[in-house]
This record gives structure tokens, C-alpha cells and sequence, in this order.
């Protein structure tokens, strides 16, 4: 089964048009979706969790066509969204318990060995968390309702690298068979860390979709001059950098002759190069 | 539900404790000095309770955490005005010992205002849902003013000598108080159905 299916999803704004676009999340796996600020990230994930009304196009979560499927369906389905809205005067174990009221699975047993292992003091008051502290609450809270589908937006952002760490290793722990993830970000190198695929969303559409391990090897990096990547087939090319010393380009590796050294490509340089060309 | 009331005790308790108390002040004052004029704030700052609430979520962005709850659309309007029936049940012990202290005329001009604060949150609620709390604050301030001029003109022919025959002022005020408030309760009905289909749409 798959976790998230999109089908010509399609948002418009008077400056902004996100789609049509065709996405699928299976079970058991971590997708990343990347792309600049602005890419329509957010607006991808708000039409999946019903904040905001797609113009056309399907969103099936978990086997089930929402949003009809919700409310009953959020049991599923733990969110961590960038711009936090749990109220500040709540301290995290009121959380706890407005959490408790709204989840019929919810474990407190869970909430409290999540706390303990964040570093969370239960009675200090959420205006008074620091950023990281706010995302490991969220996080918290929605690891503790035995959710099967995790849906992150910039859950790692403005956060230090420790932090970080520890988020991305409880994600990765998280996901198994009958677990899914959908984790936004721009910090690319997070992404690369934990996702099995990796979706690339440039001014609304999406510009890849594809397994990471398959992108990096699928995809390299060539140092030449300006004529020699001229005698290539251009449509090995995706992207170029021009340098005073030469060029950067992002090749297909299979498609280039022998005699030439593509090298590897990491995730990061990979999407500046394509943000760029697009 | 139970969590959205869980939200709003958590709010009233930690956010609006001097609201709660100006309430209590105002009746209490009131009823010591045999007077109407204070008890229209507390009958009114209960009407306005469930606005005030809502005020609140809006500005911390709650009705998105709750959305991603299993919590539905319907569920958050309903609890609003639930709160609102609940909120106005609260004058009741305000008409009981009004109508012990100052006689059956406080009980009138209470249920006159308490109508009067309800058509207001009848009016302000579906606003809020669509423009947002901060923009439909200015809409309460006129609102409000409205209030209190016709609670004073009323209030005025109740209590001076104003020269009009007074069976005939008791008479009006008596019909007004006996359908104004089922009339309220309409509206808030309404008004309930007005909300529901702004926020069925609103994006988040």
C-alpha cells in the first residue's frame, strides 16, 4: 500500500501555481521533498493534511480519498509543521493531556519516555522553549498516538546540528514496513541522510522524483572545458556551472563517452545545479 | 470536542483570569449598590467570552493545530458556539440574585442586554471566521458602541423621568425583553450556519 498518492494536484495563486503534480509516497519508506523557499512545499503538504483546498487534481493518504476520510483519518497521521501553533501559555505535560483528549490511540506512557529522552521539562511553558525544544515537543507529540504516516515541514530548520542529528535519528528509527515519512526541507543534506527518495519541486513543479541511491549514481559531475561538453549530446547534459578554469556539468553518467571522469555527485550540489538550469 | 473545550479552559484559565474577575467585580458592585449600570459589562463580558476565545486561537494559529488533530471543521464551529450557550447560562446567577436584590424591572433590562450581547457574537462570529480575529475587531468596537447607546437609552427610560407615560415604556420594554431573547437565540442559530460555511472553506 502506498502512504500518500497525488494525482494532478493543482493549486493556484494569483502569483503562484503549484502542479498539476503526480506524487507517491509507499509504505516503509522516507521521501524527501526538496526545493527552494517558496517551491510549494508547504502548499503540498497543507493540501494533503486538508488546510488548504487543492483546484483540482486527487490526495489519497493511507488507502482512503481525503478529505473524506478526516477527521477519523488524522489518528493515522503525525504532523510537525514549520510554524508551530500550539499555544504558548501550555506547558508540555497540558500538551499531553490536550493531546490525550483529542487522539483515541493516544499512548501517555509513550509522550513521557519521548519527554524524558528529548530533554523536555514538562512544566515549563511553550513561549519559553527554545526553537529546537518547540520541534522535539512536536515531534514528541506526534510520535505518541502510534501514527503509521509522519508528515514533517522544515522540522530540522534553524536547528543545531546536534539537534538535528537527534531528530533525524528518531525518524529513521521510526520507519519501517508499516510506516511511512514525508519530510520537507531545503536543508538538503539532511534529506540525503535519511530519504529513500527524493522529490525536487521548483516553482511548483516537479522537476525529479526518483530513489536517492539511483539519483546519485544515475547522475555526476563533469570538469571540462566549454568545447568539450559542446561535443556532447546535449540531452545527457541537465545543468551547467561556468567557471574562469571551465565548466561544471551535471551529466548523465551512463550517457557520457569512456575516456571522460565524471565524479560523484552529492544531493546538494545535484538540486543547486538543476534550481539553476530550470 | 472535549479537547476543543479542554483548548478553551486552558486559554480562559491562563489568558483570561482578569477578564473572569472583571466579571465577578462588575455583578458584585452592582448588586451592592442596587444598580444596573454595571451588571450590562458583566452580562455583556460573557457574551463576548467565546469572541475573546476565539481572538485568542486566531492570533496563536490554534485552529491549525487543531485541524491536524482528529478534529473536524464542524467540530471546531460547533464547540464555538456551545461555548457561547454556555458562556450566556453563566448570567443566570446574575438575573437570580438581580432579580432578589433590585425586583423583576434588573431581570428585564438584564435579559435586554444579555439579547443584545448575543446578536452582537451573532453578528462578530461569522466575521471572525472569515476575516480573521484582527480584522473583525473593529467591527466589535462599533458593535460595542451600539450596545452600550441603546443599553443606556432603555436603561434612561427605565430609570429617569423622562416625561412619556411610563405604562407605556413598560409595556414596550416588557414585549422587547419577552421575544428578544428566543429572537437572539435565533440568530445565533444562524449565525452558527453562516460560520460553518465560511470555515468549511477557509484555508489555513
Amino acid at each position: 500500500m502506498n502512504a500518500i498518492e497525488l494525482r494532478g494536484l493543482t493549486k493556484s495563486y494569483q502569483s503562484f501555481q503549484l502542479g498539476p503534480l503526480d506524487l507517491t509516497l509507499p509504505m516503509g519508506t522516507i521521501l524527501g521533498l526538496v526545493g527552494e523557499n517558496g517551491a510549494g512545499k508547504s502548499t503540498t503538504l497543507k493540501s494533503i493534511l486538508d488546510l488548504i483546498r487543492p483546484d483540482a487534481g486527487s490526495v489519497t493518504v493511507l488507502g482512503q480519498t481525503v478529505p473524506d476520510a478526516y477527521p477519523s483519518l488524522k489518528e493515522e497521521i503525525g504532523v510537525v509543521l514549520d510554524e508551530l501553533a500550539i499555544p504558548g501559555f501550555l506547558d508540555a505535560r497540558e500538551v499531553g493531556k490536550l493531546m490525550a483528549s483529542a487522539y483515541s490511540n493516544w499512548d501517555e506512557q509513550v509522550y513521557q519516555s519521548y519527554l524524558a529522552k528529548l530533554d523536555l521539562p514538562s512544566n515549563k511553558k511553550y513561549k519559553d522553549f527554545s526553537r529546537g525544544m518547540k520541534m522535539k515537543l512536536a515531534l514528541a507529540a506526534a510520535l505518541s498516538h502510534h501514527a503509521r504516516l509522519l508528515i514533517l515541514d522544515e522540522a530540522t530548520s534553524g536547528l543545531d546540528p546536534m539537534v538535528r542529528q537527534e531528530i533525524l535519528d528518531i525518524l529513521y528509527d521510526f520507519c519501517d514496513e508499516e510506516h511511512a515519512i514525508l519530510l520537507s526541507s531545503h536543508i538538503v543534506s539532511d534529506l540525503e541522510k535519511i530519504c529513500d527518495y527524493i522529490a525536487f519541486l521548483h516553482k511548483g513543479r516537479l522537476v525529479l522524483v526518483e530513489e536517492k541511491d539511483r539519483l546519485l549514481e544515475r547522475f555526476g559531475l563533469l570538469k571540462c572545458s566549454e568545447a568539450d561538453l559542446a561535443a556532447l549530446d546535449p540531452s545527457a547534459v541537465l545543468a551547467k556551472r561556468v567557471h574562469h578554469y571551465g565548466v561544471e556539468a551535471l551529466v548523465e553518467r551512463d550517457r557520457m563517452p569512456a575516456g571522460l571522469t565524471v565524479d560523484a555527485v552529492n544531493l546538494e550540489e545535484l538540486i543547486i545545479l538543476l534550481a539553476k538550469e530550470k | 470536542m472535549k479537547s476543543l473545550l479542554l483548548l478553551d479552559w486552558y486559554t480562559l484559565w491562563k489568558q483570561l483570569k482578569l477578564f473572569l474577575f472583571f466579571i465577578v467585580f462588575y455583578a458584585a458592585i452592582s448588586l451592592a449598590g442596587q444598580s444596573y449600570s454595571f451588571l450590562g459589562f458583566s452580562v455583556l463580558f460573557l457574551c463576548m467570552m467565546p469572541y475573546y476565545l476565539l481572538q485568542l486561537n486566531d492570533s496563536s494559529r490554534v485552529d491549525a493545530l487543531l485541524l491536524l488533530m482528529p478534529v473536524g471543521r464542524q467540530t471546531v464551529v460547533t464547540e464555538r458556539y456551545v461555548t457561547a450557550l454556555l458562556s450566556a447560562a453563566c448570567a443566570l446567577p446574575i438575573f437570580l440574585a438581580a432579580g432578589l436584590v433590585m425586583g423583576v424591572e434588573a431581570v428585564t433590562l438584564l435579559a435586554l442586554q444579555l439579547a443584545a450581547g448575543l446578536l452582537v457574537l451573532a453578528l462578530l462570529l461569522p466575521l471572525a471566521y472569515k476575516f480573521g480575529a484582527t480584522k473583525s475587531r473593529m467591527l466589535m468596537l462599533v458593535m460595542l458602541a451600539l450596545f452600550f447607546s441603546t443599553s443606556g437609552i432603555i436603561s434612561g427610560l427605565l430609570t429617569e423621568d423622562n416625561g412619556l407615560p411610563e405604562i407605556a415604556i413598560d409595556h414596550w420594554v416588557g414585549i422587547l425583553a419577552r421575544f428578544a431573547l428566543p429572537a437572539a437565540l435565533v440568530l445565533l442559530g444562524v449565525s452558527y450556519l453562516v460560520s460553518l460555511r465560511i470555515y468549511q472553506k477557509r484555508e489555513f
